[in-house]
């Protein structure tokens, strides 16, 4: 395994650093525009007032400005988020999978899981961290200490994704756990019946939480790289198949185009962010591509 | 089909290994974690049936592999003809046994039924296919293919060697080429075969003790001036063939490709190569484009000239190739009484002396064009001359080059007319010998005329010939006498007129056996009867044959005549009455040696008679040139029973008259080639048989001092006559596809080879193995491949 620190490699942070620099998102890009935040005026400062115009927050006047100026001018504040995030890490034995890249599906979610959580903790968010199989099996509580960086890479880095998984009920447990609205990456392979899964994303959703799907996937699982004859076995069940690859190939492809569809029209209606990843995209840059492309929704 | 090595169709049993190792040693497959099973399980059912497929199809790829490996290397070979329907035969098998196979994986697949039927029918239909076209394959393929370029064969060289190979191009006879390549030939053939040489001429034929003797046959070969016809050569050849145990029979034919020659060769000899399992090859050594001017035979008017007469020699000259100018030159030979006589081994001649010389110009040419040159001959000392007609310069083929003629000059015939007093005989004689020319010395015939005295008593053998003009009844030995004269080849001329009677020519005094015909009775007619000719081709009637229906003879009538009964066998009738179909006019009768010519009404009839009425117009009528013709007719019939042709082509047998007392009993024969032979008449004929070059052929005897004679032979213009024969004719002479034409010592050997061996399907089947090689690579590298990286298994975090 490992050490933790290679999970932070200069080369990652240098890149979500200038992510951040160039996207000016520490207070109004990421996390901003990562939800809308219920939390204003909780620990706010501040930025300056602007003249009232229809639609505005009537509770945002300011009435001694009014009182001296016979104007209607409204207070800006600039917010230091502290929404509550949580990285929930599938366990199961399929995430341990690589085909022929440098990192498992499990690695390179853990990669993923890394990155943001220091940025979370960069930014005095407080992350925790819950990683679950067939339930939910460790949690640590977010904090959003500078050390709290260093207790979820230390987890981080003593799991092992082993056994087998049941997505749908660990996130139906972390949707009870959750008090509070919180920030919920889920980091899975979701190769689970779809009905259950998205049952309890929807659970997510209504208990107010904001979810991000990262659909992590070998990439030998999305472009069934294989030739010949091949005896596949499942990981998980240990169930075998024997198959001519080349035949198999375009059909395989169709299916699993469909699975990601499913799961992206699904995101979409119940509005779950849902990044489809594979093991041979740089992580980093998946990473900054989704992020940049939430700024730009926002 | 053949195989070079039939053994190793047994290799074909190595098909047996890939069905064993499909069956025994099935390779597992590679194993592979895969989390994404689920998606892998739901296509499962129709992977696994193209999976069972391609497995079918790969075992069916490495069987057709190894049975198509080991087919190449038994070396099959098929007749050329066929070669088409075995290629058509294999491909067909091939797709037959796939659809088999597709069929089998498909049952096994339990595909649908219709896909099942269907594939069925194909395979069915392709089954037809192959049936079809191996029942027709071994119903037509009579060849025999040995298999094997380097066994041995039984050969036959059959060489045209007639004039026409004389032909030079770039310094050589197409015999001398023909030669060249016969002698490669020989070197190429596989040793300890039979190999027999022959050409067109008579011998008998056996195949050589060894290759020195072919080799020496070949360059001992000539040409030949009265060659066989080419189909006899390639029978003999045939038969030679025949009798050889030898598998493998090939006729190699070295010929120029003439159409003249090949005008000889019929259909028949397809089936008869065939029948042997003969194979031919032509091996032409003719020119594509042949330049030549060539002289005929000459023509002579009158092969015998008369006193101081003369005659006219004309002779073709024919041409084909580029343009061209040359000069033809007339000559004769001095008279001279010492020669011939061969000095060392040479025939000495008399020289020669030109009268004339002309130049005649043709344009280039493709096709054979003619012009016709006459040259006249006159003046000529009594005796036989010989002379030559001959292109000056050269050309391709000289054989056509110089022409032979002979005549002879000779005192005019002398006649003896028999008649009755007071019998006219000036119409006669007068038609046959004009005053003018007897005062000239150019007359032809000379005339006794004996009116009274004892017939039996008179020689005659001195006459050329004996006419009865209007004679009276004569006696016994008179006739007896006419008959004996006729018997040793002397000719008579017999024209029945009113002094004859009834019982004269009826008695039993030998005159029916002599005229050929029974006289019945006297016959009066009309003046719409008159001669009509019956035999046109008769040399009586030769001068008529140009002039077809256009003789008057309708304007000489005859009233009166002596009706004949049947004619005997030596008779036939020469002309007729037009009133009385089934009577004869001129009838010719074969009496021993000699010819009796009988005319049933007088021929010498004044116009006005005070006694009687004539019996005829024919002398008297006006205009009456058909009188003058048809006399000299007859008499020119008459006397050349004593002449002798004497110019001949090569190959007929030369016949001389000699008769005892006139010509010596013994001569010398000096031929062209400065031979010498003894030669002695038998029954008054000198017969010459084998002449077998064109020249002068001189006869030298002794008779009250040395006498002359001879004869000139030619070679037949058809062997001037250089067109080639065509494809489309030889095919339908030799079938199509049944013969080799080379021209070249390659064209030889890929014929052979092509013939011996037949089509050889080695390469095609190595092209095939490569490429089944390639497409089992392709498949099972794709089927089995090796996956290395199996980082399934790998713990990377």
């Amino acid at each position: 395994m490992p050490a933790v620190e290679s999970y932070l490699k200069p080369e990652v942070i240098t890149q979500i650093k200038r992510l951040d620099l160039r996207a000016q998102f520490v207070v109004k890009g990421f996390l901003q525009g990562l939800h809308a935040s219920p939390f204003q005026g909780f620990s706010v400062e501040f930025s300056e007032h602007r003249r009232y115009s229809h639609g505005d927050d009537p509770a945002d006047i300011d009435w001694l400005v009014y009182a001296k100026t016979d104007k209607y001018y409204v207070k800006k504040f600039e917010a230091e988020t502290n929404i509550t995030g949580y990285l929930a890490m599938d366990l199961s034995k399929s995430m341990g999978f690589t085909y022929r890249q440098e990192l498992t599906k499990f690695d390179y979610s853990v990669c993923l899981a890394a990155a943001l959580c220091y940025l979370m903790i960069h930014q005095q968010d407080p992350v925790g961290l819950v990683t679950f199989d067939e339930k939910i099996r460790d949690c640590l509580l977010p904090k959003s200490r500078r050390s709290q960086l260093a207790n979820v890479l230390s987890h981080l880095s003593q799991l092992q994704p082993d056994g087998q998984t049941d997505i749908a009920m660990s996130l139906g447990q972390l949707a009870a756990m959750l008090k509070q609205r919180s920030l919920v990456m889920v980091f899975s392979d979701f190769l689970t019946d779809t009905p259950p899964v998205f049952e309890s994303l929807r659970r997510l959703r209504h208990g107010g939480h904001d979810v991000i799907l990262f659909h992590v996937l070998d990439e030998a699982e999305v472009t069934f790289p294989f030739d010949g004859m091949v005896e596949l076995q499942d990981p998980e069940s240990d169930d075998t198949l024997v198959v001519e690859a080349e035949g198999f190939r375009q059909d395989y492809a169709q299916e699993i185009a469909g699975f990601r569809e499913e799961y992206a029209a699904e995101c979409r209606h119940i509005g779950v962010d849902y990044v489809p990843l594979d093991t041979s995209m740089q992580f980093d840059r998946a990473l900054m591509e989704y992020l940049m492309s939430r700024r730009s929704r926002c | 089909m053949a195989f070079l090595n039939s053994s190793l169709l047994f290799g074909g049993l190595l098909v047996a290994l890939p069905l064993i190792i499909h069956m025994a040693m099935r390779r597992k497959p590679v194993r592979q974690l895969f989390p994404a099973l689920r998606f892998v399980r739901q296509n499962q059912v129709s992977n696994k049936r193209t999976l069972r497929m391609k497995q079918w199809l790969l075992l069916f790829l490495r069987c057709l592999l190894l049975a198509t490996l080991a087919l190449a290397l038994t070396g099959p070979s098929a007749d050329q003809a066929h070669a088409g329907n075995w290629i058509v035969i294999g491909v067909v098998s091939i797709a037959v046994l796939l659809v088999v196979v597709v069929s089998i994986a498909a049952i096994m697949s339990k595909v649908s039924r219709s896909i099942i039927i269907s594939l069925l029918v194909v395979a069915g239909v392709g089954l037809l296919l192959d049936t079809y076209l191996l029942i027709q394959v071994s119903r037509d393929d009579q060849t025999v293919l040995i298999g094997d370029a380097d066994a041995s064969v039984s050969a036959a060289l059959v060489f045209d060697n007639s004039p026409r190979m004389s032909y030079q191009q770039q310094g050589k006879t197409r015999l001398e080429q023909a030669g060249e390549m016969a002698e490669w030939l020989v070197g190429q053939l596989p040793e300890s075969s039979e190999i027999a040489v022959l050409d067109r001429n008579v011998r008998q034929v056996v195949f050589n003790a060894d290759l020195n003797s072919t080799v020496n046959s070949i360059e001992q070969l000539q040409i030949e001036y009265a060659p066989l016809p080419l189909q006899s050569s390639v029978r003999s050849a045939i038969e030679l063939l025949a009798t050889s145990d030898f598998a493998r029979r090939e006729l190699y034919l070295f010929t120029d490709l003439s159409e003249v020659a090949w005008e000889s060769v019929g259909a028949n000899l397809q089936a008869e190569l065939e029948q042997q399992q003969i194979e031919l090859f032509l091996i032409d050594v003719g020119v594509e484009k042949p330049a030549n001017v060539a002289l005929g035979s000459p023509i002579l008017l009158n092969e015998v000239l008369v006193g101081q007469g003369g005659t006219e020699l004309s002779i073709d000259v024919s041409h084909i190739g580029l343009e061209s100018t040359r000069t033809i030159q007339l000559a004769i030979e001095e008279v001279d009484l010492t020669l011939p006589v061969i000095a060392d081994g040479q025939l000495q001649t008399p020289n020669l002396r030109i009268l004339a010389q002309q130049d005649v110009s043709f344009a280039e040419s493709e096709m054979e064009t003619k012009q016709t040159t006459f040259f006249s001959l006159s003046g000529l000392p009594a005796g036989v001359h010989h002379g030559q007609v001959r292109l000056l310069g050269g050309d391709g083929l000289a054989v056509d080059d110089v022409r032979h003629f002979t005549v002879t000059t000779q005192e005019a015939a002398e006649v003896l007319v028999i008649t009755a007093n007071g019998v006219a005989t000036r119409y006669f004689t007068q038609a046959l010998a004009p005053q003018s020319d007897r005062q000239s010395g150019r007359a032809r015939f000379s005339f006794s005329i004996m009116r009274e005295g004892n017939i039996s008593e008179r020689p005659l053998q001195s006459f050329a010939s004996v006419v009865l003009i209007d004679p009276p009844d004569l006696s016994t030995e008179s006739w007896r006498h006419l008959a004996k004269y006729v018997q040793q080849g002397g000719s008579l001329g017999v024209f029945l007129g009113p002094n004859s009677t009834l019982q004269g020519l009826t008695d039993n005094n030998g005159v029916t056996e002599l005229l050929g015909v029974q006289i019945q009775r006297l016959w009066r007619s009309d003046d719409r009867n008159f001669l009509e000719p019956q035999t046109a081709e008769h040399r009586i009637l030769r001068d008529f044959a140009d002039l077809q229906g256009s003789v008057p003879w309708a304007r000489f009538p005859v009233v009166r005549y002596w009706q004949a009964g049947q004619l005997r066998k030596s008779a036939r009738s020469v002309m007729k009455f037009s009133r009385e179909g089934s009577h004869p006019a001129i009838v010719e009768n074969s009496f021993g040696l000699g010819t009796v010519i009988t005319m049933l009404t007088p021929v010498s009839e004044p116009l006005n008679l005070e006694n009687r009425t004539a019996w005829n117009q024919l002398a008297s009528g006006i205009d009456n040139w058909p009188y003058f013709i048809l006399i000299n007719g007859i008499a020119d019939t008459l006397v050349a029973n004593r002449e002798s042709r004497v110019n001949y082509h090569v190959g007929e047998v030369v016949s001389l008259r000699n008769d005892p007392g006139l010509f010596p009993a013994k001569y010398q024969l000096f031929t062209p080639t400065a031979d010498l032979q003894e030669v002695q008449p038998v029954e008054n004929q000198i017969q010459v048989s084998f002449i077998e070059s064109p020249g002068a052929y001189r006869l030298k005897g002794q008779l009250d001092g040395p006498i002359l004679r001879g004869f000139s032979v030619n070679t037949p213009e058809s062997f001037s006559d250089l067109r080639r024969v065509t494809t489309p004719e030889l095919d339908s002479k030799l079938g199509e596809g049944k013969y080799q034409v080379a021209k070249n010592q390659e064209d030889i050997s890929f014929g052979v080879r092509q013939r011996r061996v037949g089509q050889e399907f080695f390469s095609l089947l190595i092209l095939l193995v490569s490429f089944l090689f390639l497409l089992e690579h392709l498949m099972s590298s794709r089927f089995y491949a090796q996956h290395s990286p199996d980082m399934a298994t790998e713990d990377n975090v």
